[in-house]
């Protein structure tokens, strides 16, 4: 609907403003979103015709930041965005919108309205920033980005690493000074680092047929499981798809990192089966993991599912028990990838697709949500017709973030989503960026993004130094059952 | 010393030259005097003025007849980006923009003219600069001009080969001045206060101060200057070790070695290490060669000659630096980036190379025309179905392999032409060729949003913006990709069901190509090429009951003479579809078969005596190749 209004000004000058009775198209989308009170500046780019652009944003504290634009972008200033969110009683901010064009006339849109929030994110995400390739890589690295600001620091960087595969940063409950990563290459082991001090270490033993992949820390931050898996890539024909991503065969591994020790997360079971990714629950009692009945090498990747299943774990005697099925993908022909566990232990969030376990190359790749409870699975409202994966929990619960393609098909963004409860799940937004314009400029892909409750104290020297030293060879401690 | 300077105009037949001599006290004897003097020639002005044209000349004229081939080539090794981003990337690490710089000089590689003027003046400014340095290192000795032309021979010897890059000249250039600027000075204070330079200089070239460090500590020890070398390795020790630890993330191997030449490339590894040698030492050898009494009266001619000498060797090694074969080779891979395949099909059966790309090239501009089984034997075929298709290896950089995308993106397997486009933008970076694949083959697939950020780079360059326009028009009208004839083609190509692409064996994926999409024409004129390069009779006299069903409305060539070739092995045709082969083919035929037995093949492994119309054909590449 189209309202003109013709107002008079203080001259004879009229003035014409049209009310286009709509939002605004603006980039990023942060129409109805959720944010947290402690969010970094929300800057955004305007998509509408104009020759200058007027925001007002107002906050129901009673602040409000008048912005002009010539080019459409609008960048707050942090001050002014941290005064627009703060204060107890908030609950929602505005932006509202004009543009002018060359003759003058005013378009006025419907206010954006955000809501917000006073659980806190975390204050920093963790996310790997590299070309959504296929084999080879050339730049990646691991890069530690502020959500409450643009601050941005770099963790380790590949060319530092003799251009080695960086993968699979892992941090124990979200904590900065304990983490691991992956590197695969002549600088290649496992890095653990503990606050200011990496290490570096070998994984494989004789005993495994494959390295150390994905990894899960224990909550005590003393085990580590490991899936080892034999991976093959693989790409499609169609325009649809682009990669696939098959494990040959795969199996769990527990790591003891003070022993420099590995063992096997033994199975009963006389069916072969394949199992990845690792996830404990908060307790520590149970491990929760994929797993898929093993198909053989000549199979189509397209019949084999993953179910999440879980074993108890007996913490004074390192015993596991039965395997037991929680989420039966195969039965409605789905597979399961990635589950993670909400810090208090209520819920799961796995990603469902067709196939395989590899799905971020999956445009069917949904978040779903498990109450655990009650063994009850719904897919989320906050998923797209793009691929949604590696997710994880902030510290507290509160918040999702997850990589989405929907912005292109290809590249992941980190969006975030708030979590209220099953039922109160907030409009995600994507982690904003000082240049609003940078997602729609770079091919680079955020992969992996998890959340960090602090400062990560070691760099790409740190690790450097470690890659000059020899890997620390793990030991074998033989299967526990 | 005392003695005072005249400048005094003597003519010998030559122009007016001046002389700078001195008042030695207490040397009476007119005859030394007269030695001494011209002893202590400098340089006659025309010499200097000479050589300095003839090696502007040289350069010039050597590039713009003959090396234009390497701005082709170089220009297209990287594209220049007007973006904060890409500056970005080069000035995080030291020499990072002495290498954005050569980018930046390079986008004109597009002109010979331009090229070979720019090299011209670089080669001409190296030659300046070593001059004024042998000055202040040799005042009054007779090698001044020698030791300069062969400063810019050598490099204009390495800038002849296509691989070695402007920024890698320039990098010498701005040692040699810098070099300068800190030995020009006798004041102590200037000479540390150059010195102080030196980590704004790291910066700037990279490991180019390096070479600079050699050669003063080389002329520090020859000069004894020891304090002052002392003083420059400490600031150097400090800059790499500030560099390396605080300021830039680079490894070791970057800080010592980066933007020097790649070695990855070069055949002789050596040459490039006598190359670094060569200017380290440089002041050394200027010092040493100064020590050679040569008889006064002789210094001139000795000057003249040993430069003369110098040209004629470096005229001798273009000669030979220069490969016909490579230039042939570019200027083929210029028409077919340009997709003239006319003109491509023209040239390589003009020149008949034997190189595997000029056949790959040609290949793949004869399925452009949809005419591999008519006239691929118009040209050598030497390396089998890798002559038509490239297999994928991890282990061989995509510099080398990248060329293999075209077999792709030419019979439609759009995504695995992008994979390799982005496999080369990954590893390589931004060139003008990868990124106008990942362009069209984004278009082709309907991902336009992804095709719109690689438009946004080449829209950021000088010589693609109007391409990148076009390109954007497109997505604004997506009918217009359907309706463009190389978009619009690819499109009805593509598979359309899915399959997991073989990437070792690429022949595998024309035939599950055919099956994802009968309609291909493109995919079974490989699939008869591969049986062809293959002398499958059997298989291709199976495959021609497809001709009609594949829209052909008569039999190409050369699967006539396969068809022929099966006729006289078994007693039969095969089924030809209804098709009937034509009267010329069985003529020549039996031409073939007549001049065969004349030229005896026996004694005639390579079969000489048959004409170059009858060696055009399946026949032929079946007996002798």
């Amino acid at each position: 609907m189209l309202q003109l209004i013709l107002t008079t000004g203080c001259g004879t000058d009229k003035e014409t403003v049209i009310n286009v009775g709509r939002e605004p198209d603006i980039y990023p989308d942060y129409s109805g979103v959720t944010i947290p009170e402690n969010i970094a500046p929300l800057n955004f780019m305007i998509r509408e015709n104009g020759k200058s652009f007027r925001v007002t944003a107002s906050s129901a504290n009673g602040f409000e930041v008048s912005l002009k634009s010539q080019d459409g972008i609008i960048r707050f200033r942090e001050k002014s965005w941290k005064k627009l969110l703060s204060g107890n009683d908030v609950k929602n901010i505005s932006f509202d919108i004009e543009s002018e064009d060359k003759e003058g006339v005013r378009t006025k849109y419907n206010p954006v309205t955000l809501s917000v929030v006073n659980d806190p994110i975390d204050p920093w995400l963790c996310y790997r920033l590299l070309y959504p390739g296929y084999e080879a890589y050339f730049q990646i690295k691991i890069i530690q980005r502020s959500t409450e600001s643009f601050r941005e620091r770099s963790v380790a960087e590949n060319h530092l690493l003799k251009t080695s595969c960086i993968n699979c940063h892992t941090f124990h409950l979200n904590k900065p000074d304990k983490f691991l990563l992956h590197v695969r290459g002549s600088a290649g082991g496992t890095y653990f680092t503990d606050g200011t001090k990496v290490v570096r270490r070998d994984l494989k033993t004789p005993e495994m047929q494959y390295g150390a992949v994905y990894p899960a820390w224990h909550p005590n931050g003393r085990l580590v499981t490991f899936s080892s898996n034999s991976i093959v890539q693989s790409f499609h024909a169609s325009r649809e798809y682009n990669i696939e991503v098959t494990d040959l065969a795969s199996s769990l591994v527990i790591y003891d990192l003070e022993k420099n020790e590995m063992s096997a997360v033994g199975e009963n079971d006389s069916i072969k089966y394949m199992e990845t990714f690792p996830e404990w629950s908060p307790d520590g009692g149970y491990l929760y993991y994929c797993r898929a009945r093993q198909t053989g090498d000549t199979s189509d990747f397209r019949e084999i599912k993953y179910n999440l299943v879980r074993k108890a774990f007996d913490q004074a005697t390192h015993i596991f028990g039965i395997a037991e099925v929680v989420f039966d993908a195969e039965s409605i022909n789905k597979s399961v990838s990635f589950p993670r566990i909400s810090p208090d232990g209520n819920y799961l969030v796995f990603t469902l697709h067709n196939n395989g376990n590899f799905s971020i190359w999956h445009k069917e790749a949904d978040l779903h949500l498990l109450n655990i409870s009650t063994g009850t699975a719904e897919r989320m409202s906050l998923n797209s017709s793009e691929t949604e994966s590696y997710h994880g929990w902030s510290s507290n619960g509160r918040w999702l973030v997850f990589s989405s393609k929907r912005d292109d098909g290809l590249t992941a963004r980190p969006y975030f989503a708030y979590f209220g409860s099953a039922d109160d799940v907030g409009k995600p937004f994507v982690l904003p960026q000082k240049d609003p314009a940078l997602y729609e400029r770079t091919v680079k892909t955020f992969n992996k993004p998890e959340f960090v409750t602090g400062r990560i104290r070691t760099g790409p020297r740190d690790f450097e130094r470690a890659a000059g030293k020899e890997a620390e060879k793990a030991g074998w401690a033989g299967a526990k059952q | 010393m005392g003695g005072c300077k005249t400048v005094k105009k003597i003519s010998d037949g030559q122009p007016s030259i001046q002389i700078a001599m001195e008042k030695v006290p207490g040397k009476n004897n007119q005859q030394e005097r007269q030695s001494e003097i011209l002893e202590k020639i400098n340089v006659r002005e025309y010499d200097l003025f000479l050589i300095f044209v003839a090696v502007f000349i040289l350069t010039c004229l050597y590039f713009y007849l003959f090396g234009s081939y390497i701005f082709f080539y170089q220009e297209n090794q990287s594209l220049f980006v007007y973006s904060c981003e890409y500056l970005q990337q080069f000035a995080a690490k030291p020499g990072g923009l002495l290498e954005y710089t050569g980018n930046f000089l390079t986008q004109g590689f597009f002109s010979k003219l331009y090229g070979s003027l720019l090299l011209s003046v670089i080669i001409t400014l190296i030659a300046i600069t070593f001059f004024r340095i042998n000055k202040k290192l040799t005042a009054g000795k007779q090698f001044l001009l020698l030791f300069a032309a062969l400063a810019s021979c050598v490099l204009l010897l390495m800038q002849a080969n296509f691989i070695y890059l402007i920024h890698n000249t320039l990098g010498f250039l701005l040692t040699g001045l810098y070099f300068l600027f800190s030995v020009s000075t006798n004041n102590k204070i200037s000479r540390y206060s150059a010195l102080f330079f030196y980590p704004l200089f790291f910066y700037l070239t990279g490991a180019y101060a390096l070479i600079y460090l050699g050669m003063f500590t080389v002329f520090g020890i020859i000069m004894k200057k020891v304090v002052q070398t002392i003083y420059l390795l400490i600031i150097a020790g400090l800059t790499i070790l500030i560099f390396k630890e605080f300021i830039f993330l680079q490894p070791w191997s970057e800080i010592f070695y980066y933007p020097l030449p790649s070695k990855d490339y070069f055949i002789h590894p050596v040459i490039l290490l006598l190359l670094f040698l060569f200017f380290i030492f440089y002041p050394a050898l200027v010092k040493l060669i100064s020590l050679v009494r040569i008889n006064a009266a002789f210094s001139r001619n000795v000057s003249r000659y040993s430069v003369l000498i110098t040209f004629l060797v470096t005229i001798f090694l273009l000669s030979k630096i220069y490969n016909i074969e490579t230039a042939d080779l570019f200027k083929l891979e210029k028409m077919f980036f340009a997709r003239d395949w006319n003109g491509v099909i023209k040239q390589q059966e003009a020149l008949q190379m034997n190189n595997l790309v000029a056949q790959y090239y040609y290949n793949t501009a004869l399925a452009e025309k949809n005419q591999l089984c008519d006239r691929m034997f118009f040209s050598p075929q030497n390396y089998g179905i890798q002559s038509v298709m490239i297999p994928w290896s991890s282990q061989i950089s995509i510099s080398r392999l990248f060329r293999g995308v075209y077999f792709y993106y030419c019979i439609g397997l759009i995504n695995e032409a992008h994979r390799w486009a982005f496999e080369s933008m990954v590893t390589e970076g931004y060139r003008p060729e990868n990124i106008k694949l990942l362009i069209k083959t984004n278009l082709i697939n309907g991902h336009y949003k992804i095709a719109a950020k690689y438009i946004m780079v080449l829209k950021r360059t000088l010589h693609y913006r109007s391409l990148a326009k076009q390109y954007e028009g497109m997505i604004l009208n997506p009918e217009l990709i359907r309706s463009d004839p190389e978009l619009g083609e690819k499109i009805k190509l593509q598979p359309e069901g899915d399959f997991i692409v073989r990437i070792r064996n690429p022949e595998n994926n024309v035939d599950l190509l055919m099956e994802a999409n009968p309609g291909n024409k493109k995919a079974y004129e490989y699939k008869m090429a591969c049986l062809m390069l293959e002398k499958n009779v059997e298989g291709i006299v199976n495959e021609m009951t497809e001709l009609k069903a594949k829209g052909y409305t008569k039999i190409p060539g050369h699967l006539e003479e396969a068809a022929l070739l099966y006729n006289e092995k078994t007693g039969f045709l095969p089924d030809l579809n209804g098709f009937k082969i034509s009267s010329e083919a069985e003529e020549r035929f039996l031409r073939y078969r007549s001049a065969g037995k004349s030229s005896g093949r026996i004694q005639s492994p390579e079969g000489q005596g048959i004409n170059k119309e009858l060696r055009n054909t399946f026949w032929y590449y079946v007996d002798f190749k």
